[in-house]
């Protein structure tokens, strides 16, 4: 592990077990920039479920390294999400339904949802066989 | 995530504090059929002390949903507020839930 004064860059297995260090790393990381409950609980939402959907998906039925980078640029702090697993594009998928009934209410997709609607910028890129996802949200 | 319940009138009423996550959310689902197994239909959970939810957590709640709509009974929602309110809205959660400003509404309602 290296950490980098305010910033982290970290490596982890990719198994749920690992989320709670991970969030604790970022919001760390994060918490010398901003104080601001709601954007601290909207990036330990965003970082959860995309740590989430790539143990599932990326890393469906393979194993691998999950990484993790911190870093500000023009007022904004960004997380880099690197996995090394199948390719997968959070960012094609159908949006949840959100508008059934209780009864008809289907629950797949909302943490994708929330990832589009909290991050301040989302991007990804597949690179060297690698997912990259980078997100931001505000630094202040 | 912590429970403590309380029966007011013939409302079950369960307080919820703490996060409900990954890690967790079944706990949720789990209080629920606990008390709809000893009897109880109207149900409200009261989320006033709730600071963190994430799609995990609302997994649970729609079950425990559908579960009491099943049994004829209801699941009240009450005091949501910060990212938890924002999740409910964002999600449509808002509109499949009855949701009361406080606790003493959701009993009365």
């Amino acid at each position: 592990m290296k950490t980098n004064g305010k910033f982290i860059n970290i490596s982890v297995p990719g198994n749920k077990q690992n989320l709670e260090l991970i969030k604790d790393k970022v919001l760390n990381s994060y918490s010398f920039f901003s104080k601001n409950k709601k954007n601290n609980s909207r990036l330990e939402l965003v970082l959860e479920e995309i740590f989430l959907n790539i143990c599932d998906y990326a890393y469906k039925n393979t194993e691998g390294m999950i990484e993790v980078k911190t870093f500000e640029k023009e007022n904004r702090f960004y997380i880099e999400i690197k996995d090394s697993g199948n390719y997968f594009n959070l960012l094609e998928f159908d949006e949840a339904d959100t508008e059934s009934i209780l009864e008809e209410r289907k629950i797949g997709g909302l943490g994708i949802h929330f990832i589009k609607n909290f991050a301040e910028s989302i991007e990804y890129k597949r690179k060297n066989n690698k997912n990259i996802i980078i997100f931001s949200v505000p630094s202040t | 995530m912590k429970f403590e319940s309380e029966k007011i009138k013939d409302t079950f009423v369960l307080k919820v504090s703490g996060r409900m996550d990954a890690s967790n959310s079944s706990l949720f689902e789990e209080e629920v059929k606990k008390a709809v197994a000893e009897g109880s239909k109207n149900l409200a959970a009261d989320l006033g002390n709730l600071e963190y939810i994430s799609s995990a957590g609302l997994r649970s709640i729609l079950s425990a949903g559908k579960l009491i709509k099943a049994e004829n009974g209801s699941l009240k929602l009450c005091s949501l507020n910060g990212i938890v309110l924002e999740v409910f809205e964002i999600s449509g959660f808002d509109a499949i839930f009855e949701i009361y400003d406080s606790i003493e509404e959701a009993v009365e309602n």
